[in-house]
């Protein structure tokens, strides 16, 4: 184990875990619907078997990215009659993926701001963006003119894009 | 003034776009075409509104406290580093001297059966398998029976199980520079097993699949070798490992010219340049160009081939890597030959024999002599082939190591001073100069009439 593990290939240990962390844990949980606590553990589990093979691994990201999916594999295998493997469960760790992997951040960040707003803002967005459901659907069942609904609407994303792009901003110093 | 849409025109516009008259939309449209400002905006909303419409942006909410705490991770590495600390201390005076560690019988020592201790003797059997093979064994051996003798509950299971894979791999390892074959293949045998009982972690597997590739590659067995150098290649580029990969490509390419699919090798260690360019490892980049360069100078295109051999001589000769440049002239010098400039070829083929005579480099002195040779009597030349057969008779004579290389060498130089020499002669000798790599005193057999 090398004196400058507080370091990966410059950055600092604790930036790079909570940033390549974040992505793992995405995949574990998200991608591979694997439950939050269980998905903690894998990532954590990688990071060890990483941090022990320091010298071996070439690319720690796309080890660690590697690591979680298989690992996520071998939960699902054990775990298969609770959930299904995704189908597409095999294309993470594939090095075309990587622009898709770059995504995630920004989705999280997207993720991040959308709890922020109340939870009648998000319903409705999730409503509108996710079930899709039509302005009138969602005026009647948050008992509303449809005209209202689409202003709301627009407000709430508005006010998500506010806060992402607060999450998001550069600070110069 | 300018006109602007409203944000809510412009959410509209990227949310509903359908359903705005073409009038309005097209006047959108006309203006995002010239307002950098707005345009921005509007790409910036669109892209946020894809977020918003993925099923996943809603169940990362869950992840809006980032992973937890890294303290989990750092105690369990501040124990690895502790471990390995002390074996540091344990094995420091140790592993210098294979007697020392032999004398120290360190088997025996429950102080020295920890992790730290087989982590270290792997890594000092890694350091040692080119230098000293035989004392490399004798480390991986001590880090077998050590990893095999860790216990639950100090250690995870987990852990002992790929301690105890990678003491079997690095054995298998060491044992193939020494050519223990059937030993080599059985220890990635055990390694396999040990690592496919901590859970199927097929990157450890394929770091063994492909020793037994190469295994196989060395003792003849191209056909099974082949597809555990492609089965391990598509592993490492699942697990961003490119040097590996390109260590699977290159067996695979190998595999593929030794079968004469020339143009197959070809493929293969072309895809490997990219790579290799992201590696940014120049030793790497030149033993993929050489490769390269063989494949094309197999295929008949020797000007590409020409080529990329120049640009692994210019590579190695920077590394200052002196023997490997000497390997690549010798190709260069081969390629002038093929391509007709035999004065040249001929001229190079001199140089580069005396430069390995000069360290001492015997078999290859004689291989690139037998190149010569083969020239000479293809010239009916057969004077200059009693020549170099007796000044190399000298100097296998006086390095002592090999009993049998006069007897070659006499051979031929009797044949060519009666004018009797050929290719099959030549050659004949070569094949036997290639077995004196593996074993010194291998017998010589003249061929059967």
């Amino acid at each position: 184990m090398p004196d400058d593990h507080a370091t990966v290939l410059g950055e600092p240990f604790e930036q790079f875990y909570t940033r390549t962390g974040s992505l793992l844990l995405y995949l574990a949980h998200v991608r591979f619907e694997i439950a939050l606590p269980d998905a903690e553990a894998l990532v954590q589990d990688a990071f060890v078997k990483w941090l022990r093979d320091y010298e071996a691994i070439r690319d720690p990201r796309g080890w660690l990215i590697a690591a979680v999916c298989n690992a996520s594999r071998n939960h699902h295998r054990d775990h298969r009659r609770e959930v299904p493997l995704p189908l597409d469960f095999d294309r993470w760790s594939d090095p075309g993926a990587e622009e898709e992997l770059n995504r995630i951040p920004t989705r999280l960040a997207v993720s991040a701001a959308i709890t922020r707003l109340d939870e009648r803002c998000a319903e409705m967005l999730y409503r509108h963006h996710v079930d899709h459901e039509s302005l009138r659907e969602i005026a009647d069942t948050f008992a509303i003119k449809p005209s209202y609904a689409k202003l709301l609407l627009h407000l709430c994303r508005k006010r998500a894009r506010e806060l992402y792009l607060m999450l998001t901003a550069v600070v110069i110093a | 003034m300018t006109w602007h849409p409203t944000d809510e025109e412009l959410d509209d516009y990227v949310i509903d776009a359908p359903n705005l008259s073409a009038d309005e939309r097209q006047r959108i449209e006309r203006h995002l075409e010239t307002c950098e400002a707005c345009s921005d905006v509007t790409a910036g909303a669109l892209d946020f509104a894809d977020h918003l419409n993925e099923k996943e942006t809603w169940r990362a909410r869950a992840l809006a406290g980032g992973p937890p705490s890294p303290r989990r991770v750092l105690d369990q590495v501040e124990q690895i580093r502790i471990s390995d600390e002390a074996a540091d201390y344990l094995l420091a005076s140790l592993i210098t001297s294979s007697a020392d560690f032999e004398a120290a019988q360190i088997t025996d020592d429950p102080n020295y059966h920890t992790a730290g201790v087989v982590r270290k003797l792997i890594k000092a059997s890694e350091r040692k398998r080119e230098t000293e093979p035989a004392f490399a064994i004798m480390l991986a051996n001590a880090a077998v029976v050590i990893a095999e003798t860790l216990l639950t509950p100090h250690y995870t299971r987990e852990l002992i199980h790929s301690l105890q894979g990678a003491a079997w791999r690095e054995r298998a390892n060491a044992l193939r520079y020494i050519g223990r074959y059937p030993d080599a293949l059985a220890a990635c045998d055990r390694a396999e097993a040990a690592f496919r009982l901590n859970g199927i972690t097929d990157f450890e597997i394929a770091r063994v699949t492909f020793i037994r590739g190469t295994l196989l590659m060395e003792t003849g067995h191209p056909n099974e070798a082949l597809p555990l150098a492609r089965e391990s290649g598509a592993i490492f580029r699942k697990w961003h490992d490119d040097e590996r990969l390109i260590d699977a490509g290159l067996l695979e390419g190998g595999i593929l010219f030794e079968k004469g699919d020339a143009a197959g090798a070809l493929a293969v260690f072309l895809s490997l340049v990219h790579a290799a360019n992201t590696v940014d490892d120049a030793e790497t980049s030149a033993r993929l160009e050489n490769n390269i360069a063989a494949a094309y100078q197999a295929i008949g295109d020797l000007v590409s081939a020409a080529s990329h051999y120049q640009i692994a001589l210019a590579v190695y000769a920077h590394l200052g890597m002196a023997v490997e440049t000497l390997r690549t002239s010798w190709s260069v010098a081969l390629l002038a030959l093929k391509h007709g400039d035999r004065a040249d070829g001929m001229k190079r083929l001199a140089r580069v024999g005396e430069a390995f005579e000069q360290r001492g480099m015997l078999i290859e002195a004689a291989l690139v002599a037998m190149d010569r040779a083969r020239e000479h009597v293809r010239a009916g030349e057969f004077e200059p082939v009693v020549e170099l057969c007796a000044h190399l008779a000298e100097r296998f004579a006086a390095a002592g190591m090999y009993a049998h290389a006069d007897e070659a060498l006499a051979f031929l130089r009797e044949a060519a001073a009666v004018g009797n020499a050929n290719d099959e002669l030549v050659d004949h000798a070569r094949a036997y100069f290639r077995c004196l790599e593996h074993d010194p005193a291998f017998l010589f057999v003249p061929p059967a009439q």
